[in-house]
């Protein structure tokens, strides 16, 4: 039997036949022209199939509500038509809406029930006001006015009240004020008497001692001073003593020193003239 | 919220994976998180393929998840995880896709404009050249315009066929439909792709450069 179902056939190309089938599919296709054909642009078909790439996609955050999840992709997100860029682009037009806005000075505005777009600024127009109108103006004026007086005399005197309550009680600030600054300062120049008399006092009495310590130190002072001195005038005059008994002393020898000399010179002296007496001169003529 | 449970694990080498998912299951929020940083990019670029559409894509996958967490503590079976999450992106899939069926009807252009499809194609043969061959980057897009003309039934198994590696089975379980229904829309899903090519005269053989 070469009948070959469409099922087979797909069973036969995804490789999901048991062997006898597939065996058999096999001959019917080798058989049959028409169906190898089909075959093989089959198979072409899936190559060209698998040519179909796998998109590149960043996976979305999940979030967790009550029972819930959301997930949040850089995308469009499930309902909503509008990318973040498409937001931006918005954004920059409201933008450039408002500032051309601010630069042409437009205004909107919605008077007595009608809206009015305007640019730049706004226009006088004259009006020519009625008798009925301008009389109608001056008594609102007037009314203005005298209410403004009323309510200005009352301001007033409201202020000229709060004043004088202002003026009392900080008077009465000032002489509580005064009167606690006279007793702090009774107090302090009681204080400072006070404490002068103990500083004399204290000077009188370190005055006094330090008399008494001069005193006493120039009189033992003195009494040493004088002892010191006799003890020197004392040694002084001995040591005097010593050196004229010591300068005597060598004058003595000095004396006698001369006096061995002076002998001994005339025993010289006498010698010389006995030689001259035994021994005449010799001249040493040639 | 979350109910506490016990599993029997049958597939000891799966255990540190299903351990996070017990977890999950017994209300531990960081291990709800590791489960969305780890499935994310997966699951993004399944409803991506299935969309083609950066925005829709994102939208579907968050809204996977959330209803993951709503619903994690009704997990039987810590090991079908995966199928079970991929259940959940594929009924949000084909939720907005019924969404955006129903506003097409009502739009003014669909009054007007030629069928979609058709008009696709029309399109196509006057931008490119059948002898042209693409780089990488223009033949993904060029495949993925290609996905988006199949209806949402054939689509969504072509996608997990042939990017998510499902088996039959997986993918029967997953959609509710038996293995031979899978392998059928699967089967017209590829023939749809190759008409499609064919249509605007691109050669599968000259497809890539």
């Amino acid at each position: 039997m070469n009948r070959i179902t469409e099922e087979e056939l797909m069973a036969y190309l995804y490789g999901e036949c048991n062997e006898a089938d597939a065996r058999r599919i096999e001959k019917a296709i080798s058989e049959n022209k028409d169906l190898e054909q089909e075959y093989q642009q089959l198979r072409l078909l899936r190559k060209n199939l698998a040519k179909a790439e796998t998109k590149e996609v960043v996976e979305p955050s999940v979030q967790f509500g009550a029972n819930e999840i959301i997930l949040t992709t850089m995308g469009r997100s499930p309902g909503s038509g509008w990318q973040g860029w498409q937001w931006l682009g918005i954004a920059a037009s409201i933008a450039l809406i408002l500032m051309a806005g601010y630069f042409s000075k437009a205004s909107m505005s919605i008077k007595n029930g009608s809206f009015e777009l305007s640019f730049g600024e706004p226009m006088r127009v004259e009006q020519e006001l009625s008798a009925t109108l301008l009389e109608d103006l001056a008594r609102k004026e007037a009314l203005i006015e005298k209410l403004l007086d009323q309510d200005y005399v009352s301001r007033l005197s409201s202020l000229e009240s709060t004043l004088s309550q202002y003026d009392e009680h900080i008077n009465q600030r000032l002489g509580s004020l005064k009167e606690l600054y006279n007793q702090e300062l009774n107090e302090v120049i009681t204080r400072r008497l006070a404490s002068d008399e103990t500083i004399k006092t204290w000077l009188a009495q370190l005055e006094e001692a330090n008399l008494q310590n001069f005193e006493s130190f120039s009189r033992v002072a003195n009494a040493e001073q004088q002892l010191s001195i006799v003890n020197l005038l004392n040694e002084f005059s001995i040591m005097l003593e010593n050196q004229r008994q010591q300068d005597l002393l060598e004058i003595q020898n000095g004396l006698n020193a001369v006096a061995r000399e002076t002998q001994q010179i005339q025993m010289e002296t006498a010698q010389a003239f006995s030689s001259l007496g035994a021994n005449p001169i010799r001249t040493n003529l040639k | 919220m979350q109910k506490h449970q016990a599993f029997m694990i049958s597939n000891p080498g799966k255990l540190q994976a299903n351990e996070l998912v017990i977890d999950a299951v017994n209300g531990q929020k960081d291990a709800v998180e590791s489960l969305v940083k780890i499935w994310y990019k997966r699951i993004y670029n399944f409803t991506f393929k299935y969309f083609n559409d950066h925005d829709l894509a994102s939208e579907i996958a968050q809204k996977s998840f959330i209803s993951m967490y709503r619903n994690i503590g009704s997990l039987k079976n810590p090991e079908t995880f995966k199928s079970w999450l991929y259940r959940i992106a594929s009924n949000h899939c084909h939720e907005e896709s019924r969404r955006q069926k129903r506003a097409k009807v009502l739009s003014f252009h669909s009054f007007w404009r030629p069928d979609e499809e058709d008009q696709l194609v029309e399109r196509g043969v006057s931008e490119y050249d059948p002898q042209k061959s693409f780089g990488e980057k223009q033949l993904s897009e060029l495949l993925l315009e290609m996905l988006n003309l199949l209806p949402a039934e054939q689509r969504v198994i072509v996608i997990m066929k042939e990017y998510e590696g499902f088996r039959f089975r997986e993918i029967a379980e997953i959609l509710d439909i038996s293995e031979n229904t899978a392998k059928s829309r699967l089967y017209y899903g590829l023939s749809g792709l190759r008409k499609a090519f064919e249509k605007r005269n691109l050669k599968l053989e000259n497809l890539l450069s």
